[in-house]
């Protein structure tokens, strides 16, 4: 991810909507911080609230009472057209109006901002680029011309258009099939490691918030917070009842899938120079107690051999003759779902992790189990 | 006297009655699309008020229009002005109404990502709503061009302009010299201004739709 944080801090304070006529409130007295820079996914059932929360930012629904601060300034003293201006918004299908073409979709903002001709054609040509899509061909179509997925693309440009620090994102990839949802999912994230806005994103479905969010917020009815933390805390250690029943049954799983490899307590073995002599580090084994050991290459410190105890019994030489070859490895930045593949997948009792091409430790089933026994533990405590 | 004889002799006249069938057409449908507009874009976010209105122009329209032309007379006489209002007064059902249904037809998520854009309610009405509800309103205009075509005729009842005047006179002294001939001169003066009317409207649509629209 780029230092520089494109998006800004938005505090909502005490944030209340009432419908009249109705007895509870729609946004039941909300407070809460948003990084600058992160992707926060309001997640909850139909009729919690979060879309009507995530419309008290832009002030499509003007708040009853409460405060909206977007970089420390009080939303609610600009008007409501200016701000929403400087606020990218992209709702389900893109909402791309479909008696424009694609460029000018894209041009909307810049145009009410009376950007000049030029900008706004080099604007629209660079973000088609950074959506994926080639504007030689794309800038002229109307969006009936255009697939599901190209029509979600140009909506993110159309709301990127004239560079916003905050994003607003209402169910945006609700309406298109699973296969191009992931791939928007990652291209959206790939985005996001570029431009770092602050990005309020609205679904309903729990994996896509677990896959995109920096910090998921559950809501219940009247848009009360039930948890806001990391994927991983809220899968680890959900608050209640009602987080776990929006998890699943396989909550694990998923967590499995949210932690880093690099972020674990890695098991340890022996590790030997391949010249290192057979006998000697059969006696270490025992002495240690241990079953395996680990070989590296000499200069740039990767595993290249296993050896187990058996094998060296009774053994002289170099430790590079017995034992047989590493074939499987897995880097800091996979996932423990990614390790425990490659566990299953290469027959093994263990995988060493390769962290900039050294040898880091090793991951085994243990390792796995200990891991998410942890990561529990600590977010118990917290 | 034949009926193509009669049409020669008196093609001058002719002419300058149908040009003055289409003229009032043209002004009084005009006239009924920008208040129509007017109307629907000022009632079509409240239910109710646009209920009023298509409510209101219905009962306008159930008037039978010899009466209408008749209640004119008191008000403003004969000529010109009588027959001008009561025509753009019928004009105003079908433009009021498709106006009203274009509009509130437009798919709220349209309004809404437009809104979150931040354009401001004129913006949205004119770059958004307005181009999404065009081929409906259109429509509305097409309709009431056609059917203020046929109600022109009875203008001439009121001494109004236009190819009435060929029908009246005709019906008036059936079974006299050129009676029929006249009745069928305006008859069919009116159906082929009809024609080259809606050709021009199949035309207008074409030129101020967006291709975006058209499937």
């Amino acid at each position: 991810m780029s230092d520089d944080v494109g998006g800004v801090q938005i505090d909502l304070r005490n944030l209340t909507k009432r419908y009249p006529g109705q007895a509870k409130p729609a946004v039941d007295d909300v407070t809460m911080t948003i990084q600058a820079g992160e992707i926060v996914v309001f997640v909850g059932p139909s009729g919690s609230g979060k879309t009507t929360t995530m419309k008290l930012i832009n002030r499509l629904i003007e708040p009853t009472s409460g405060e909206i601060l977007i970089n420390g300034e009080d939303a609610r003293k600009k008007k409501a057209d200016e701000l929403r201006r400087h606020i990218g918004y992209v709702i389900q299908a893109g909402g791309l109006f479909p008696h424009m073409t694609v460029a000018d979709n894209i041009a909307i903002v810049p145009r009410i901002l009376k950007w000049d001709r030029k900008r706004i054609a080099e604007r629209v040509e660079e973000l088609l680029t950074m959506v994926g899509l080639e504007p030689e061909i794309y800038t002229t179509r109307y969006p009936r011309q255009l697939s599901g997925g190209q029509q979600q693309r140009v909506g993110v440009a159309r709301a990127l258009a004239a560079d916003p620090p905050v994003l607003l994102m209402d169910e945006p990839f609700g309406a298109v099939d699973p296969i191009t949802r992931a791939k928007l999912q990652d291209e959206l994230l790939a985005l996001q490691d570029e431009l770092s806005k602050t990005i309020v994103f609205v679904t309903h479905d729990f994996d896509e918030a677990v896959k995109l969010g920096d910090r998921i917020a559950v809501l219940a009815e009247g848009s009360r917070i039930v948890q806001y933390a990391e994927p991983a805390e809220i899968l680890a250690n959900p608050a209640d009842d009602f987080v776990r029943g929006f998890i699943g049954e396989n909550g694990a799983m998923k967590l499995l899938n949210v932690t880093r490899v690099a972020d674990i307590d890695l098991d340890q073995a022996l590790t030997v120079a391949p010249e290192a002599d057979a006998a000697e580090v059969h006696r270490e084994l025992a002495d240690r107690d241990e079953h395996w050991a680990v070989v590296l290459d000499r200069g740039a410190g990767r595993p290249v051999r296993w050896v187990n105890r058996e094998e060296l019994a009774d053994a002289s030489g170099p430790v590079e003759d017995f034992g047989g070859p590493v074939d499987v490895t897995i880097s800091g930045r996979s996932t423990l779902q990614e390790a425990l593949e490659a566990l299953l997948r290469s027959d093994a009792e263990l995988v060493p992790v390769v962290v900039k091409r050294r040898y880091r430790g090793l991951v085994t089933l243990n390792t796995v189990q200990q891991a998410i026994a942890s990561l529990r533990e600590k977010a118990k405590r917290r | 006297m034949s009926f193509w004889d009669y049409v020669t002799s008196r093609w001058d006249l002719l002419l300058f009655e149908t040009y003055q069938h289409a003229s009032m057409v043209f002004q009084c449908v005009l006239l009924a699309t920008v208040i129509g507009l007017a109307v629907a874009v000022a009632t079509y976010r409240t239910s109710w008020l646009a209920n009023l209105a298509t409510g209101t122009a219905s009962v306008i329209f159930t008037i039978p229009s010899f009466a209408m032309f008749g209640l004119m007379i008191p008000v403003f006489g004969l000529g010109v002005v009588p027959s001008v209002v009561a025509l753009t007064l019928y004009a105003l059902l079908p433009i009021i109404r498709n106006c009203i249904v274009g509009l509130s037809g437009v798919d709220p998520a349209m309004v809404d990502a437009a809104r979150g854009m931040g354009m401001s309610r004129a913006m949205v009405l004119a770059r958004v709503e307005l181009p999404l509800a065009w081929p409906v309103i259109l429509t509305g205009v097409r309709v009431s061009t056609m059917l203020t075509m046929g109600v022109a005729a009875i203008a001439a009842y009121v001494s109004g302009p236009g190819l009435g005047d060929e029908i009246f006179s005709g019906l008036a002294r059936l079974g006299g010299a050129n009676a029929l001939n006249a009745a069928l001169a305006g008859t069919l003066g009116i159906i082929l201004l009809a024609l080259l009317f809606d050709a021009a409207y199949i035309l207008i649509g074409r030129l101020t739709t967006s291709r975006g629209l058209r499937v």
